[in-house]
This record gives C-alpha cells, sequence and structure tokens, in this order.
C-alpha cells in the first residue's frame, strides 16, 4: 500500500523507538517536503529520513484547503496526487482528508492492517496497541474496542 | 504599569514565603511571574480544548501556542488527550479493519 505520512505519526514514532516499524517491504511511505521542513530542529528523525525508509516528494499541485494549514494541505494534496492513504494522528486533519475521500490511518490503524496482512502476530499487534494506549496516543476506550475485537 | 490589589492576609504571608524560598527580590516581580505562568496555562488549556471540539488540526493549536508540533503532542499528553477521540476516521478505520478480522475469523 502507499501513504502519505504526516509529521505528527513520525514524532509518535520517534518517542516509542518505532520509526523502523515503517520499514515494510510490501507498503511505500512518502511524506511532502513541507513536513521535512518542519522537522528542521529535530536532527535524529532528519537523519532517518535520510537513510531513505520515507521518501519525500515535492509537490507539485498543493490545493488550496480553508482553515487548514499549509503543510496539512500539502500531506492532503500529495495523497490526492498520488492515490495514497494518509498516516496522520491528527483527527482534524483527518476529518478534511476523510471528506475528500482519502483514507486515512493512524499508527493503531496501520497496525490492525499489519495484523490483517499478516505482517505481525496477535501478540505482537496487542503490544503494539497497549504502548499506544498506556502512551496516551489512542484513548483507552479504542483499547478495549480493539482488544475485544482481535481476542474474540 | 502600576496596579493596587488587595490580598487577604494569609495569602499575602504564603506570597512572602514563596518569595523567600525562591530568593526572587520583590513581591512585583514575583507576581508577574506567577501571572504569567498561569495565563500561560489558561491559554495552553483553552488550545487543547479547540483541537478536541475539533475546532482546530494539531498543526494550528501549535501555531496558536507558538509551539512546534512536538511540543504541541506533548501538551495533550501532559493534560491526558488522547490525539484520537471515538469519531476520528482513523479510529473508525482502526474498528474497520477490526470487524474485517472478527468476519474472517468468523468465516473459517
Amino acid at each position: 500500500m502507499l501513504f502519505v505520512v504526516d509529521t505528527s505519526c513520525l514524532i509518535v514514532l520517534q518517542k516509542l523507538g518505532w520509526l523502523d516499524e515503517l520499514r515494510q517491504p510490501d507498503d511505500t511511505f512518502l511524506c511532502p517536503t513541507k513536513v521535512i521542513h518542519e522537522l528542521k530542529n529535530n536532527k535524529t528523525l532528519l537523519k532517518w529520513i535520510n537513510k531513505g525508509i520515507v521518501g519525500v516528494v515535492k509537490v507539485e499541485k498543493p490545493i488550496s484547503i480553508t482553515a487548514i494549514s499549509t503543510t496539512d494541505a500539502e500531506v492532503i494534496s500529495l495523497a490526492l496526487e498520488r492515490g495514497a492513504g494518509i498516516l496522520s494522528e491528527d483527527k482534524e486533519l483527518g476529518k478534511k482528508a476523510e471528506r475528500l475521500g482519502i483514507s486515512v490511518y493512524n499508527l493503531a490503524s496501520l497496525f490492525m492492517l499489519f495484523y490483517q496482512y499478516g505482517r505481525i502476530d496477535q501478540r505482537g499487534c496487542l503490544k503494539r496497541l497497549r504502548t499506544l494506549a498506556d502512551e496516551k496516543f489512542i484513548s483507552q476506550t479504542l483499547y478495549r474496542q480493539l482488544l475485544m475485537s482481535i481476542k474474540s | 504599569m502600576k496596579i493596587i490589589i488587595s490580598m487577604p492576609k494569609p495569602l499575602m504571608a504564603e506570597l512572602d514565603e514563596l518569595k523567600n524560598q525562591n530568593g526572587r527580590s520583590t513581591r512585583s516581580r514575583l507576581i508577574q511571574k506567577l501571572l504569567r505562568d498561569s495565563l500561560a496555562r489558561e491559554k495552553q488549556a483553552r488550545v487543547a480544548q479547540l483541537y478536541v471540539k475539533g475546532k482546530k488540526t494539531l498543526r494550528q493549536c501549535a501555531e496558536i501556542l507558538e509551539i512546534d508540533l512536538e511540543a504541541m503532542i506533548d501538551l495533550l499528553r501532559g493534560l491526558n488527550i488522547p490525539l484520537d477521540d471515538g469519531r476520528s476516521p482513523q479510529n473508525k478505520m482502526a474498528l474497520k479493519i477490526a470487524r474485517q478480522i472478527r468476519e474472517r475469523k468468523v468465516r473459517v
């Protein structure tokens, strides 16, 4: 699958020491140049991006969306240009992208997808979801719902 | 600019105690610091609510507070606010995939 990664996801992955979760042979992860500008003070993350695990792409024709920042607009534009899904922890960005017909994922849904495709096992999926909940990146309610769903 | 404020004695005593502990030179400076910190916290809480209520994106909130996105994420975590909520498209996607996994299990 093809994903456009937003800064919020990269930051969360870095905080959890999980950046290499994006090293997937069957998936491609891209981010627009504005996301890189946003990370100018985060040398570790920039160094990791330079390894090429996430491709940096210049957006050809950024669309203009009202009530949204230019970086948010670039993330959405790149997803539309490439027919990609968006990987973002920002629920408001997600809502705007969804209205444009883009599939939106956060790390919880990405790990669910990895589990669905057999890239991680049930235990691995639950462990990751638990960490996301413990670290307050997802709500305990969502964690419990997913937990019940997986275990049933 | 100067203002005159009245204060109950116990509060004044507490203020003086804090002034002595912190080694602040004057009451005025200490009150300025406390007020500045309190206003900053109020503003952070107000902006965080804009995100919770779906009025602003994470980036817009960070821009209002003049902090970067990472600091904004840390601020929400500090306030015990998860990045998602039950109605976010990302959560709906996670639940949709969970449903698909469950249905496949049932079929097998």
